[in-house]
């Protein structure tokens, strides 16, 4: 039973993945984008933060590194629509930003279960 | 020594020629009419002693002196006769037209024979009949009564017997003078001079015309070698024909051997310019052969270019609609997967299932149409048609929705209303999705905030022409048309080919008649599309054609 926050732009998916982790006896809020996500970061830190990688108004890595950069030490999984989507990995954007897992969608669901059983 | 010109020389040699043959023909005709004259003059001459023949015999024989006194008279009468006598067989002159002249010199009659003999020359004549002719010279002055005669002065003198029936009853002697037949010949000479003169003068204007006639030619030939000599030297070619200045008017021989001398050099260079034209041509078939070969190279490696192009489409195509897919896939995996764990868990209600299924069925739909929409623009329909550019527009649009919502670009649309455009359905399509899809590239390396893409469709005389301008930066000025090359890339490590913007510009050139240009403006680049408006005619040609 952990605290998670949901950053997605996508509402289907968003919903879809807030359900599966709901399924699972997890707390979980869901906000569409970065700016959201501070917002509710303020008031309280979750146990894990799900942040997709490109996103309007601020992207994942604009979240993160605002996160880092505010101190806050949570674990952060980041999804993204295919790693390789842009011909290059991104994930050495995140190389100083203490990502914990990364996701490539779709994803398994066991796969996120495993990540969770971690926590 | 001055040198004659080539037209005197002509006039001079023809003239002299004419002039040697014709003093030759003269003294031929000279001597031939003294010949004739001397001949007719003996046979005049014999014919008219013939005919005071028989009278003589007659008066001999009757021994009638008178008569024959009478008969010498008439004979002496005649203007060429000088002296006429007779003589009996034994050589004593019976009667003579001077007797005087015997008597004066106090000279034995017979010995007048005598004085005439000397000096004598016999004369062809009718020997046959009685005649005997001789030319003789006098040796002596002689004293007539009407004249005197010279010595060395010349007579004919024609003897002819007397006869009865065979027996001799004396001989008539005649002596001719040369008067008569001198007048004939100084005539007949005056006349041939005369004669001779004239056609010397014509055939002298008929040499200087023909002279001129031959030497014109070649003054012309002169003329034409001397100035194309001249041009060759302008045109500094002196090493091959030597220049030739003169006026071929005043043309003189030796300049003739130069001039043959000229021509030589000049059939020699000829020979030497043939073989290098040879030889250039030879070069030529070579080279023809190696642009054939290099044509075929190029006809290759322009297929090769098609192809790879026609894969580079279908990569992005590929790539595109694996980017439209990978949210609802993602959607669809985790809410499947999502249902399988609630119904493991038995949390899986009735409800939940329904809006999950139903979820999923949205989804697929969206996949179909995705997957139907680039289906029909790889579909490879030949005909061209009138397209709609704004139907085009919304079309591509449409199908990079997901990415430009995705980036946050804000697009403007300012269409003005058009004519439709010949073209096949999707050329313009691939073209737009091109240059969107470079645009959100570009687009990246901007703040979200300034991220706009704007459609601008105006309408111009013959054509209309469609803007796609964004705001991401523009292209650096040196790579303004390289970016039309094939394998041109500014994205190499990412996803470039290289190939999209040519096969844009190949399809709105060469497919579409039409233009694409690029410019920057304001914040970014601006793509010019410039495309003819379709017409009726033009369609039916396309169609027919």
């Amino acid at each position: 039973m952990a605290k998670i926050l949901v950053v997605e732009d996508s509402a289907v998916f968003r919903d879809v993945l807030i359900d599966i982790l709901e399924t699972l006896d997890h707390e979980v809020q869901g906000v569409m984008n970065g700016k959201e996500a501070l917002t509710v970061l303020e008031e309280a830190h979750p146990d894990l933060m799900i942040t997709d990688y490109i996103m309007p108004e601020m992207d994942g890595e604009e979240l993160l590194r605002t996160v880092r950069g505010r101190g806050w030490d949570f674990r952060v999984i980041v999804m993204s629509g295919g790693a390789d989507v842009k011909g290059v990995s991104f994930k050495h954007l995140f190389d100083d930003l203490a990502v914990w897992k990364f996701l490539d969608k779709p994803f398994k669901v066991p796969e996120l279960m495993a990540m969770l059983e971690d926590l | 020594m001055k040198r004659l010109r080539i037209q005197s020389q002509l006039f001079l040699w023809f003239g002299g020629l004419l002039l040697l043959t014709a003093s030759l023909m003269f003294a031929y005709q000279i001597w031939y009419a003294t010949q004739s004259q001397q001949q007719q003059q003996l046979e005049l001459n014999q014919w008219l002693v013939m005919t005071f023949v028989r009278d003589c015999t007659d008066s001999v024989l009757s021994r009638n002196w008178a008569l024959l006194n009478i008969t010498l008279e008439e004979m002496s009468a005649l203007p060429q006769v000088e002296l006429v006598y007779v003589l009996d067989p034994e050589g004593v002159v019976l009667d003579a037209s001077d007797e005087v002249v015997f008597q004066a010199n106090g000279l034995p009659k017979r010995r007048v024979v005598g004085l005439l003999d000397s000096g004598t020359v016999p004369l062809q004549g009718y020997k046959a009949q009685g005649f005997f002719s001789k030319k003789v010279e006098l040796s002596e002055r002689l004293q007539l009564s009407h004249r005197v005669l010279e010595p060395g002065e010349q007579f004919m003198e024609i003897s002819v017997l007397l006869n009865n029936r065979g027996a001799p009853l004396g001989r008539l002697m005649v002596l001719f003078n040369d008067d008569f037949q001198t007048g004939l010949l100084r005539e007949e000479i005056q006349n041939l001079t005369v004669m001779v003169l004239i056609s010397l003068a014509v055939s002298l204007v008929l040499v200087n015309y023909l002279s001129r006639r031959l030497s014109l030619p070649l003054m012309g030939l002169a003329d034409k070698i001397s100035e194309h000599s001249l041009r060759w030297q302008n045109a500094d070619r002196t090493h091959l024909v030597r220049p030739m200045r003169f006026d071929p008017k005043q043309m003189t021989t030796y300049e003739v051997v130069q001039l043959m001398e000229a021509v030589k050099v000049y059939q020699q260079t000829m020979v030497q310019l043939m073989e290098e034209r040879t030889l250039a041509e030879e070069n030529l078939e070579g080279s023809n052969a190696e642009l054939s070969q290099a044509n075929e190279a190029l006809l290759e490696s322009q297929k090769q270019l098609r192809q790879a192009t026609r894969l580079a489409t279908m990569g992005e195509v590929l790539g595109m609609v694996a980017h439209q897919w990978r949210q609802p896939l993602a959607v669809i995996s985790t809410l499947a997967q999502g249902m399988i764990l609630k119904r493991q868990l038995h949390k899986l209600s009735e409800q939940a299932l329904g809006e999950g299924l139903t979820q999923i069925q949205t989804q697929t739909e969206y996949l179909s149409q995705t997957i139907e929409d680039f289906r029909k623009m790889l579909q490879a329909e030949q005909q061209q048609q009138p397209t709609c550019v704004k139907t085009v527009c919304q079309q591509a649009l449409s199908l990079m929705e997901q990415r430009l919502e995705r980036f946050q670009v804000q697009v403007a649309l300012s269409f003005e209303e058009v004519d439709p455009i010949d073209s096949l359905p999707n050329e313009l399509l691939q073209v737009l999705l091109n240059l969107i899809s470079n645009a959100v590239d570009a687009l990246q390396s901007v703040p979200e905030a300034n991220r706009r893409l704007s459609f601008t469709l105006v309408n111009q005389d013959t054509s209309l022409l469609l803007s796609v301008a964004d705001s991401g930066g523009g292209i650096p000025n040196e790579l303004k048309e390289r970016i039309f090359e094939p394998y041109f890339s500014t994205k190499r490590d990412r996803q470039g080919t290289g190939l999209g913007l040519h096969m844009s510009r190949m399809i709105v050139e060469q497919h579409l008649g039409g233009r694409l240009t690029v410019e920057n403006q304001d914040a970014g680049a601006c793509f010019h599309i410039q495309l003819p408006k379709f017409s009726v005619d033009s369609h039916s040609e396309t169609r027919h054609g």
